[in-house]
């Protein structure tokens, strides 16, 4: 009788807890597409919801048509692109660094891929069409030296985190280096420093696609690792886990997303700490949720602070990266302070 | 004739070569005891457990559990037989009691099987033991210490261990929740048969609840025993240089430290 009275106590919650993560997840879709039908419609030409839909159902030499189809859409699905890939970076690298303030940079990611664009970009501009797998290359390099700097017997959180912020700031000290030493043409990698989306067109949204959905499709396997990684390295050892090669993997993972996003839009930074950081708070640590709504709120995020920034200041093109971090770092404080879940 | 469940042969380890923390430690844990190790601070009683539960490989030796040697077996399988208690938990970790226990059931799952079914059973009857069933859902960041602490041994037990390990898991708790601890393993003990190596600092408690008693000193065994062969006054004296009595309650012997041994230490 207890048994049983426990049972339907035990399913009962269960399925509240399924009812409460499908609606958080059915709120942060919603989320996403209000971001993306915002993104359509705002602009220098302002374009309203009835026509941003008839022009992405039919084809027809309408202006609108031209702008949303060549110049709104493919923007808008980088930007998407862009924010899933870099939240679910920072989310599985919060989990096995279990460390609040670990996000792509940590490892590398972005000082690896902005020294090989900017050495691009001062060095060589005419082979600027190779900055994006330059860009991906350096921030892949830069993760292996730090995985390999942080190697004795194992590559334990902490220590991975010291040759991180060594590999980091060698590399900056470079990559400005290169800036000052080439100091008329810095303004052109300043776009790039600060992560922008400014035309990107279908031709950056198509070479990230199938990096992205790569990277998120083995994120799915890798979400029993980072459950286990969490408890931290003991109790995932006692549970029967290999953790140097669940760590490595959820690396190497990270790296490929957050890598691909900057060699396309450039170092935007913040995503990958603040949203898995927030979707935490709410949802707690449990990667099955946590996980997808990151990749979400992270693409709902990217579109909605893109369409801010060139709307906002128009005429000029602000860098969303930028904007991120100018509004992005207060309502993070904020939420600190508040804590969401008490 | 009992079997031996956990065997250590010969193990050494230690930062520096010439100092070894732990060196030709050997032990032969038998299926079904309750084994106490004791010792004073830094004298590698800890060393000695992680590299029982494999969690640091010896520099030489071997750990063999039912004869295989644990080197060569895969994390799953030692996962399957043998689990620890470590004395400190990850602490800010927002899931339920309910999904920590859950991730018990890893070493018995395929990499893509989730925990339901049978599974789920067990770790109900993990929550029942250790009283948790009432707060399974809650999370982990809610509760105390002495519950977070039920809550990871729950975990454990849902690996269904043949051997559990466990390192000073009465420390940080009030006395009564360390007696209902010890009473809990005892149960585990007597009732589903699990081989038990606790290292323990209350001397007292080990005497009262173990069924043999290993005393480390710098890095090897030094007295070995039922707890009334081991607690004599000059044990106190040699390994933990105090001044004892030792009484007889009923049985078992209970010590009572009547100072430090030569009046007071040295202080070089």
């Amino acid at each position: 009788m207890a048994t049983t009275l426990a049972r339907t106590a035990t399913r009962g919650y269960l399925s509240s807890k399924l009812v409460r993560h499908g609606t958080l997840l059915l709120i942060s879709i919603l989320l996403l597409l209000l971001a993306t039908l915002a993104g359509l419609m705002i602009g220098a030409v302002p374009i309203p919801a009835r026509e941003v839909w008839e022009s992405l159902l039919h084809a027809s030499d309408s202006e609108a048509r031209q702008i949303i189809w060549n110049l709104r859409l493919p923007r808008v699905l980088t930007g998407l692109l862009v924010g899933a890939c870099l939240a679910t970076a920072g989310a599985f690298l919060q989990g096995i660094f279990r460390n609040p303030l670990a996000d792509p940079g940590i490892i590398g990611v972005s000082s690896g891929g902005g020294l090989a664009a900017v050495g691009i970009m001062i060095l060589f501009p005419s082979q600027i069409a190779y900055l994006p797998i330059a860009a991906f290359l350096g921030a892949l390099a830069a993760a292996v030296v730090v995985y390999v700097l942080a190697w004795k017997g194992g590559a334990s959180p902490l220590r991975l985190i010291l040759a991180g912020v060594a590999v980091n700031s060698l590399l900056g000290a470079a990559m400005t280096t290169l800036m000052i030493l080439n100091s008329e043409k810095v303004q052109s990698v300043l776009p790039w420093m600060s992560g922008s989306l400014n035309g990107r067109s279908w031709t950056h949204f198509e070479t990230l696609l199938p990096y992205a959905a790569i990277g998120l499709v083995a994120s799915l396997f890798l979400i029993k690792n980072a459950n286990l990684l969490v408890l931290g390295d003991d109790a995932a050892k006692l549970l029967g886990t290999r953790v140097e090669i669940s760590r490595l993997l959820i690396i190497l993972l990270s790296t490929f997303l957050a890598g691909a996003a900057i060699s396309i839009v450039g170092m935007v930074g913040f995503v990958g700490l603040v949203v898995p950081h927030i979707v935490r708070l709410i949802v707690g640590n449990d990667y099955r949720i946590l996980f997808p709504i990151s990749a979400i709120g992270g693409a709902a995020l990217v579109v909605a602070a893109d369409t801010a920034a060139r709307s906002w200041f128009d005429p000029i093109e602000f860098p969303v990266g930028i904007l991120l971090a100018l509004l992005g770092a207060p309502f993070f404080l904020y939420l600190l302070r508040r804590g969401i879940k008490g | 004739m009992t079997t031996t469940a956990l065997q250590a042969n010969k193990l050494k380890y230690g930062y520096r070569a010439k100092t070894p923390i732990v060196d030709g430690f050997n032990l032969d844990v038998a299926s079904g005891e309750w084994l106490g190790i004791v010792g004073p601070n830094g004298s590698g009683k800890s060393t000695v457990l992680r590299m029982l539960a494999r969690l640091s490989s010896p520099q030489q030796g071997t750990v063999s559990l039912k004869g295989r040697n644990l080197a060569g077996m895969s994390s799953k399988a030692v996962a399957q037989q043998m689990t620890m208690l470590t004395q400190t938990q990850e602490s800010s970790l927002d899931i339920s009691v309910r999904d920590l226990v859950r991730r018990g059931r890893n070493p018995h799952l395929k990499w893509y099987e989730e925990c339901r079914g049978s599974h789920e059973e067990v770790v109900d009857w993990a929550l029942k033991v250790t009283s948790m069933s009432q707060l399974q859902h809650r999370s982990l960041i809610e509760l105390s210490g002495g519950e977070r602490q039920r809550a990871w041994l729950a975990m454990c037990l849902a690996q269904k261990p043949g051997v559990l390990l466990l390192d000073e898991p009465t420390t940080y708790l009030d006395i009564a929740h360390q007696l209902e601890l010890m009473e809990l393993i005892r149960l585990l003990n007597r009732e589903q048969g699990i081989t038990v190596v606790m290292v323990l600092h209350d001397l007292n408690q080990a005497a009262r609840y173990c069924d043999r008693i290993v005393a480390m000193k710098q890095g090897n065994v030094v007295r070995e025993g039922t707890p009334s062969e081991v607690f004599q006054a000059d044990f106190f004296r040699e390994v933990f240089g105090i001044e004892a009595k030792v009484h007889n309650d009923g049985g078992v012997p209970v010590y009572l430290p009547c100072g430090v041994a030569g009046g007071s230490r040295s202080t070089n």
